[in-house]
């Protein structure tokens, strides 16, 4: 038998022992399976495809069968470009939620079903660690499939439609407000994972948020500060300088990021005292 | 029984409670280094919740324990650095080869050189005759192969003590057998504490024991001592004798004779003596049955327990 005096010893921090190994698997999960590249395939395609029959497919047909309504519309490029940033931004980014709750949805509750997480947790690992991983791993894969490559995608298309390229800087902004909005629904659900065992009541808590989230939002309009309700007409509004829907402009952006915060640490704590 | 240090795992009054339940009820653990160590009991007995507390997986409502002297509750880490680990039902990762998953559990321990990390990983599928599994995804090995693969990412580290949790439960005998003989093999570099219901396995390997039954230790120590009796030494003996009344007063004068037994069968007499002294009944038990000139000694044996007997005398006894 070899002796374990031959191996370099990990050296990590004590308080998050065992998170580079863990990073380590959550990125396999990802993309050493099927999984990250059939998303990223999914989410090159959808959005490309949407986007390329909303800004030129749908605005040609239009300009044959009734040229009057596209003119007064501003024309095909302009009837193309509205169609097409209110589908991306405004649907998509509720869209983008929906996946970002359905990716996240059994990243623990799987685990603890099926009891690897005993097996990981009996090894030199913090809990906080495992957490954070899973969090860490899994908010970078999902805002790269979901978020990022239908960005870029939606940016070549809206320069192609336009004529000319669209300034970057509010581009990104608008997409830093979508990645903001997708972490909200990934951490909530992770934290959510942690609290229950089942994949049930996670789904409906996550996707009652997302969903029922403007209704009530349209009801009690001071929610709408609080939550990441209102950030789907944020983005438009910082890519193509229309007005923002509530001011101050930044409180529902900065309530969001407090959210995923606190989501977060509640899965820490709740899960470094949870009986596994 | 050994000195304190030489205990790898010690509980003191470990009590863990479910909604009212007490699934373990003050138990006081003792396992002695190097030791392959039997925890026995019926399915339920609180077997795996004792194991998750000393993993620090579950706390104990009340009471404590060290393993290699670390506090299982606040240095679940350090103990859990010099541990392996084998669940009831070992579910890994799926989408990895066997491989992978040991190297990726030797990373939570060293970060290389790759060549040694490798050199070790052979050595583990070596050990659990896995190597020509190595580079096939764990989701299509059968239960025996995964209970193997378990034992050697448990034994990955060179922990210095493995906790199986029913290694060979879900096993046939073969794959029962292959566990038993590695666990023999491990034995010289690591204490072993498994749980197990299969008493010919502990039998077999074990050389301590515990009986769990309903959350209570009923009995722990070395095997020998158990198979012995818990009431003391037992001999048995066949005789001839014209006057088995005078035989039965004749050992009942010795103080060291604690319980003797007389029972006619076929033209003899069955004895069951127990001794309080081991040493006196060596010496001088037999001379003292054939004191008498008359009496003819056919068989004379010192009664040898099945551990199946121990372990039913002793969880009916307390569910009487």
């Amino acid at each position: 038998m070899s002796s374990n005096t031959d191996f370099q010893t990990v050296t990590e921090s004590a308080f998050l022992r065992g998170f580079q190994n863990l990073v380590r698997k959550e990125m396999g999960g990802w993309w050493k399976t099927r999984k990250g590249w059939v998303n990223l395939v999914l989410w090159s395609i959808i959005p490309a495809g949407l986007l390329i029959f909303l800004l030129f497919v749908v605005p040609a047909v239009a300009q044959v069968q009734r040229p009057l309504e596209v003119m007064e519309n501003g024309g095909v490029v302009t009837l193309g470009m509205t169609m097409g940033t209110s589908v991306f931004y405004e649907f998509g980014m509720q869209v983008f939620g929906i996946m970002a709750v359905i990716l996240s949805l059994d990243l623990i509750v799987s685990e603890k079903q099926n009891g690897t997480i005993h097996w990981l947790l009996s090894r030199p690992v913090q809990r906080r660690a495992y957490v954070l991983s899973k969090l860490w791993v899994n908010a970078i894969s999902i805002l790269a499939v979901v978020v990022v490559v239908p960005s870029v995608f939606a940016y070549i298309l809206f320069t192609i439609r336009t004529g000319t390229p669209l300034p970057v800087i509010p581009f990104l902004k608008g997409a830093g407000v979508m990645m903001v909005h997708t972490l909200f629904y990934i951490s909530l659900t992770l934290m959510l994972g942690v609290f229950f065992d089942q994949s049930a009541p996670i789904l409906a808590i996550a996707l009652g948020s997302l969903i029922g989230g403007m209704l009530i939002g349209g009801l009690v309009q001071r929610l709408m500060y609080i939550t990441p309700w209102a950030l789907s007409k944020y983005a438009p509004a910082l890519v193509f300088g229309n007005p923002f829907p509530l001011e101050p402009a930044i409180l529902p952006l900065v309530a969001s990021m407090i959210w995923i915060v606190i989501f977060t640490v509640a899965a820490v704590l709740r899960f470094d005292s949870a009986e596994i | 029984m050994p000195d304190q240090t030489e205990y790898v795992i010690q509980t003191q009054a470990l009590v863990k409670n479910f909604a009212g339940v007490q699934a373990v009820k003050g138990v006081d653990l003792k396992v002695p280094k190097n030791s392959i160590f039997g925890f026995l009991g019926p399915n339920g007995a609180g077997k795996t919740t004792l194991m998750k507390m000393l993993l620090g997986l579950i706390r104990p409502t009340s009471g404590g324990g060290t393993i290699f002297g670390h506090d299982i509750v606040r240095e679940s880490v350090t103990i859990r650095e010099r541990i392996g680990y084998l669940p009831q039902q070992p579910r890994f990762i799926d989408h990895m080869t066997a491989r992978e998953l040991l190297e990726f559990t030797l990373h939570f321990y060293f970060k290389g050189p790759a060549n040694k990390i490798n050199q070790r990983i052979d050595e583990m599928l070596e050990l659990v005759g896995l190597e020509e599994k190595a580079n096939r995804p764990i989701k299509g090995f059968s239960g025996g192969e995964k209970q193997r693969l378990g034992i050697a990412l448990a034994q990955v580290n060179y922990p210095d003590l493995l906790i199986l949790d029913e290694p060979a439960a879900a096993l046939d005998p073969i794959g029962r057998m292959q566990v038993l003989q590695v666990m023999e093999r491990l034995q010289k570099h690591t204490t072993i504490f498994y749980s197990t219901h299969i008493l010919d396995d502990v039998q077999r390997v074990s050389d301590a024991v515990a009986i769990l039954n309903q959350g209570k230790l009923l009995v722990q120590g070395p095997i020998q001592e158990i198979l012995n009796g818990q009431n003391g030494i037992v001999y048995t003996s066949t005789v001839k004798t014209t006057d088995s009344a005078k035989l039965k007063q004749h050992l009942s004068s010795f103080p060291w004779i604690s319980h003797l037994a007389i029972q006619p069968t076929n033209g003899a007499a069955r004895l069951s003596i127990t001794v309080s002294d081991a040493e006196a009944g060596e010496k001088h038990l037999l001379r003292e049955i054939l004191r008498d000139e008359t009496t003819i000694v056919l068989e004379f044996n010192r009664k040898q327990y099945e551990l199946e007997e121990v372990f039913m005398e002793m969880v009916k006894g307390e569910e009487k």
